[in-house]
């Protein structure tokens, strides 16, 4: 059989996909439509077209640096000067990555005196990217860092494969990468359910978008533009990148704010992550603050901000300050065993206290001989046996 | 009985050969005699630090195959090294590719084993050549079990990266620009065990090599293959198939071998008249009763992990019985998990584990020391792992035994009519079609996603433009500017199985152990096998199938005890669509072609188990199921009928026994399973009237299956013929024209007088 027929039969038997809607393979009256409608400029009109859309809007002075020392886990000790910064976002025919993906647009933003400028590069057809990449290595030039929000994972790994894929080369790596997805999990991963752009940008800057278009309908969105040549949902695109850019810059200076004076936040769930921050960066000074932001909102401490502050003192070798918030932890249930544990070591080893250690490891054998009378299986057989051991120990220096 | 001090392997073999109740169903007792091995010195330039470094594993010189191989490869050839068990093969290709890294540090190597399992051993004695070089060379696994934190390190400094086809197909070729260092590096592949790499897997190898090449040739590398393959009729052409250029073959052996005792084990018949034998679990159990005194280690093989279970339980009640600790006697699958595995493998190694029943788990790749007696209940399914059961047997250079016992299927006791396939060259050969247009396609898809196609670009033969061209059609690439485009959201090779041939199987359900996914049949074969009320045989185990629902693609079933089995009445349509080849042979027209075949299954039989009644009967409403296929067709003369003995029922019969035994005895000339292929009598063939028996490829678009029994159809029917007539049985049997029902008395008598005059 001839392969035609083959092929017939191999159609038949795949699974159909919705056929496309109308097949305008000619994009030269859609490209054209889009450059009017942002009134853009076509770059490469005789060999491969690509449409550079340009706008600046007002925006606060730029010329004043910002520290983000803290929020960034003290990677970035220096001040960051936003006028060093570009901010960037693609879009892509996929989700998932893997060389098959094709960013057909890629915006750009940066601080232009008082002024901030975005460029964008709609790649209206497949086999474009290799064009942009010479505009899009000059952006770079002069700056120090990139600004994006998830791009250490996805924007600019892809970026870097459809380079080699290009063969061409991107050394985007002496820049510094603030990606912003980052440092709003460190303060608003427990107040809100998700930390996508989207869910940032309507709590915490205010911002609605109107007639935006979902980010995951964009690659199908897309890749219809390419089959019918029907520009509406290429526009929202458009806009919709172009408001990730513009959110990315007022981020920033958002989670400077919080850097520099963490009362504005007023959000007791993000001063529990930053408290957790501070112990992580092992910052007594700056955990006391956020404590007192936290007990002035609330009215009190809460345990939880008390055992991170006890750990801190412990780590600092402030004994007797970490042993008095254990003491005033040991009823509480979510930290009952731990602290009978750092209870217990501190009077084997440093008080060498064997009776008082022992004292503890008994009560939490009790607990735990309760815990497990009302249900076997919520009793950790490890943290069970350690304190067994622990007390088999104790009892023969006793003795 | 008092238990016997340990006595040696040798001492035993005297005693098996003088017990006359043992000897009765022995039908061969072949003895294979031991082999002096044939060194060679190390080849000159090979690395000091190399010959250091083998010298302090007690390696001096090499085996005669390690050697040619090394020059084959170092010469710039792609080799295939065809070894038994235990004979150095690892070396043959860890030489030359840690030779070619000691030059050049930024070399690269791919190894890649058919299955996770199977790398172990060989990573493991990569490792330790590593640390006794002391040489900055890094080798990794990277399967689905790295860890993401050191994936980075493997594809940026691993030199030796080893890994499994499906990894390569769907985690690292689609994002080959994390792996440059890799791609443009990469000097050799190494592809161990090819014989695995056989029909729908082995044409996905083919064409996952194909992208793997054209990746290669992107970064500007173009490695070597050094292939290993079990002995099979043909692993040279399998490894010039896979791989698509010339292979030179190393099958000179040169490793020692110890004597091997093979002993034919079959059950005596209890029924003549039905060929029923004594079932194999039963004589397993006799024969490890004898030998278990003597305190010789043991692996029985079993063919499911059900045949496991019941044998370990039979086994521990002889261990009773014999006052022998139930704890040395182990089982050992699939399912275990990994820690009671090794358990299982160290009890092995040190000695108090003595009996191990596995499946096919432990053939290979895992390291538990060498057994004395390997005991195989029932034929594996292949020459080539029957030898790598029987390679579990036998410390290095010593006396092994391996006794193979049949069961009643005639494939079982055609090998134990035939030891020679032991002792000459094995039959058995491995077909891929790496341009099955099913299988094609989906990798065509996934390469336009690796890197878009070029214009004039070729992926297969010289159909790549129109395949790419139909793709452009149906919106899944575009053509723009000379080049095709990958043009949809998805991942293509997240969608494609490596195992199977078309994307959609059914699921089978059983209900009665918390809905427990029990396997999957394919689309095409499902109305026959699961159909409402079908009785399903899974792992030895009865089903009843409640519910078979089409769209959801589903079967429930629930298990249970019946005295019957289910035989689905189906209507076969078959159109030949092309015809390829024919030639005239006496007595019938052979051709090889193209089939439209379309099954409609209308309802079914009720059979009793043994007297083979029709105890009932249902019908059915499913779907026509339809397949193009490749497919083999023998169309019989006239006058080969002309004796009136032949009337048309007795054609019919005559022709469905030859085909009963034509579908188990394919196997045996072309690896696969007897569902990889159909055999479909016809008394009246469509168009030519003339009786007709077709083979055809049970896949969509064919597998080269049928291809090959046209190349060795009179072989193959001679083989028939001589089974047939050799049954003691008197009207057919299941071990050659199959179970005679009431109205079939004339199958075996029929078939034999037809194959009798086609002058084998
Ligand atoms: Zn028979």
């Amino acid at each position: 059989m001839d392969i035609q027929k083959k092929l017939e039969y191999y159609r038949t038997t795949t699974v159909k996909e919705k056929p496309p809607e109308t097949d305008v393979k000619k994009l030269s009256a859609p490209v054209k439509a889009i450059r009017e409608h942002f009134n853009g400029e076509i770059l490469f009109p005789s060999l491969a077209p690509i449409i550079k859309i340009v706008r600046t809007l007002p925006v606060e002075s730029s010329n004043k640096t910002i520290s983000l020392k803290r929020l960034s886990r003290m990677k970035l000790q220096e001040p960051v000067d936003p006028g060093q910064c570009l901010f960037f976002d693609l879009e892509t025919t996929g989700l998932n990555g893997g060389a098959g993906t094709y960013p057909f647009l890629m915006g750009f933003g940066f601080f232009d005196n008082d002024r901030f400028k975005i460029v964008q590069y709609f790649l209206p057809d497949f086999g474009r990217d290799y064009y942009v990449f010479q505009e899009i290595k000059r952006l770079a030039e002069g700056r120090s860092y990139l600004v994006s929000y998830n791009g250490k994972s996805y924007d600019l790994p892809l970026l870097k494969s459809r380079a080699i894929l290009n063969r061409t080369e991107l050394n985007w790596e002496r820049l510094i990468h603030i990606d912003l997805l980052h440092l709003c999990r460190r303060v608003w991963k427990n107040s809100q359910d998700s930390c996508d752009l989207g869910s940032v940008e309507r709590y915490r800057l205010g911002i609605n978008r109107e007639h935006d278009i979902p980010g995951g309908l964009i690659p199908q969105a897309y890749l219809r533009f390419i089959n019918t040549g029907v520009i509406h949902e290429m526009i929202r695109t458009i806009e919709h990148n172009y408001q990730d850019i513009l959110s990315l810059q007022k981020l920033l200076l958002k989670l400077a704010k919080i850097e520099e004076n963490p009362r504005a936040l007023e959000d007791h769930n993000a001063y529990l992550r930053l408290g957790k921050l501070a112990f992580e960066i092992q910052d007594l000074e700056y955990f006391e603050s956020i404590e007192r932001l936290y007990s002035q909102l609330n009215g009190g401490s809460s345990a939880q901000l008390k055992f991170l502050k006890s750990l801190l003192h412990k780590k600092r070798g402030e004994w007797e300050k970490a042993v008095i918030l254990w003491e005033e932890l040991i009823e509480h249930r979510d930290f009952m065993f731990p602290v009978l544990e750092e209870l217990a070591k501190y009077h084997e080893h440093l008080a060498q206290d064997y009776r008082r250690a022992l004292e503890y490891t008994e009560r939490a054998l009790k607990h735990l001989g309760t815990l497990q009378q009302l249900n076997p299986y919520s009793v950790d057989e490890t943290r069970k046996s350690a304190f067994v051991h622990r007390s088999q120990r104790l009892r023969s220096k006793l003795s | 009985m008092i238990l016997r001090p340990r006595i040696t392997l040798d001492e035993l073999i005297n005693r098996l050969s003088s017990d006359q109740e043992f000897q009765k169903n022995i039908t061969k007792w072949l003895t294979i005699n031991e082999r002096q091995p044939v060194y060679a010195d190390f080849p000159r330039g090979l690395d000091e630090r190399l010959i250091e470094a083998l010298g302090k594993k007690g390696i001096n010189k090499l085996y005669s195959h390690q050697a040619e191989a090394y020059r084959e490869v170092m010469a710039g050839k792609n080799a295939v090294v065809v070894t038994p068990t235990a004979s150095g093969k690892t070396l043959s290709y860890n030489l030359p590719v840690f030779q070619t890294l000691l030059m050049n540090p930024e070399s690269r190597a791919l190894y890649l084993f058919p299955t996770k399992a199977l790398s172990q051993d060989q990573v493991k004695e990569a490792q330790d050549l590593i640390k006794l070089l002391n040489a900055d060379i890094k080798s990794f696994t990277f399967d689905g079990d790295t860890p993401v934190d050191i994936r980075r390190t493997i594809r940026t400094a691993g030199h030796i990266v080893v890994t499994n086809p499906d990894m390569l197909h769907q985690g690292i070729l689609p994002h080959h620009t994390l792996w440059i260092k890799l791609f443009e590096n990469l000097r050799f592949v190494v592809l161990d065990e090819i014989h695995a790499y056989r029909g729908v897997f082995g044409s996905h190898l083919s064409n996952l090599l194909r992208r793997l090449k054209r990746i290669c040739a992107f970064y500007g590398s173009k490695p070597q293959f050094i292939c290993s393959s079990a002995t099979i009729a043909n692993p040279r052409e399998l490894a010039e198939e896979l791989i698509e250029e010339p292979v030179s073959l190393i099958e000179k052996n040169g490793a020692p071998r110890g004597q091997k005792h093979f002993l034919f084990y079959n059950p005596p018949v209890v029924n003549r008249e039905l060929g029923l034998r004594r079932s194999v679990v039963n004589e397993v159990r006799n024969i490890v009763r004898k030998l278990l005194p003597t305190g010789a280690q043991m692996i029985v093989f079993a063919r499911s992990r059900l045949r496991v279970e019941i044998l370990l339980t039979y086994l521990r009640d002889v261990a009773k019985q014999l006052k022998i600790d139930i704890k040395k006697i182990r089982g050992y699958r699939g399912g275990y998990l990994p820690r009671l595995r090794r358990e299982i493998e160290n009890g092995l190694k040190d000695g108090s584990i003595q009996v191990v029943v596995s499946t096919n788990a432990l053939e290979l790749g895992i390291d538990i020391g060498q057994l004395d007696i390997s005991i195989l209940a029932g034929y594996p399914g292949s020459i080539a792992s029957t030898w790598q059961q029987a390679g579990r047997a036998g410390r290095r250079q010593g006396t092994s035994l391996t006794i193979l016992v049949a069961t009643s299927s005639p494939l079982d006791q055609y090998i134990i009519e035939h030891p020679e396939y032991f002792v000459e060259r094995n039959p058995e050969t491995a077909q891929i079609d790496p341009d099955n247009l099913f299988i094609l396609m989906s990798h065509l898809k996934c390469a336009a996603f690796e890197l878009p196609f070029e214009e004039g670009e070729k992926f297969t033969a010289d159909i790549t433009g129109e395949l790419l061209d139909f793709l452009v059609e149906e919106n899944i690439l575009r053509r723009t500017d000379g080049k095709y485009f990958w043009m949809r959201e998805i991942y293509p090779a997240e969608e494609i199985s490596l195992r199977n041939s078309s994307s959609e199987n059914v699921v089978i359900i059983d209900t009665s152990d918390n809905n427990r996914v029990l396997g999957e049949v394919d689309l095409f074969s499902a109305p026959e096998l699961i159909h409402k009320d079908a009785i399903y045989i899974h792992e030895g185990v009865q089903f009843h199938v409640d519910e078979l629902d089409w769209d959801e693609k589903k079967a429930y079933v629930h298990k249970v005890k019946v005295n019957h089995y289910t035989d689905a009445v189906t209507k076969t349509n078959i159109k030949v669509l092309d015809i390829l080849e024919e030639e005239r042979e006496k007595g019938y027209q052979k051709v090889y072609g193209e089939l439209a075949v379309s099954r409609v299954t209308t309802g079914y039989k009720k059979i009793k188990f043994n007297t083979h009644e029709n105890i009932g009967m249902g019908r059915v409403h499913l779907p026509e199921m339809e397949m193009q296929t490749t497919a083999l067709w023998w169309e019989f003369t006239d006058q080969i009928f002309s004796d009136p003995y032949f009337r048309e029922s007795v054609i019919g019969e005559g022709l469905k026994g030859i085909s009963y035994t034509l579908n188990n005895l394919i196997p045996l000339y072309i690896m696969c399973d007897v569902t990889d292929i159909s055999v479909v009598p016809m008394v009246r063939a469509p168009f030519s009237h003339k009786p007709t028996i077709y083979v055809y490829d049970k896949y969509q678009g064919g597998m080269g299956l049928s291809k090959k029994v046209f190349e060795l159809d009179r072989m193959v029917l001679k083989a028939v013929k001589e089974h047939i007539e050799k049954c003691s049985c008197s009207h057919g049997c299941p071990s050659c024209t199959g179970p005679t029902l009431e109205n079939t008395l004339f199958g075996k008598e029929s078939a034999i007088k037809i194959l009798q005059q086609l002058e084998l």
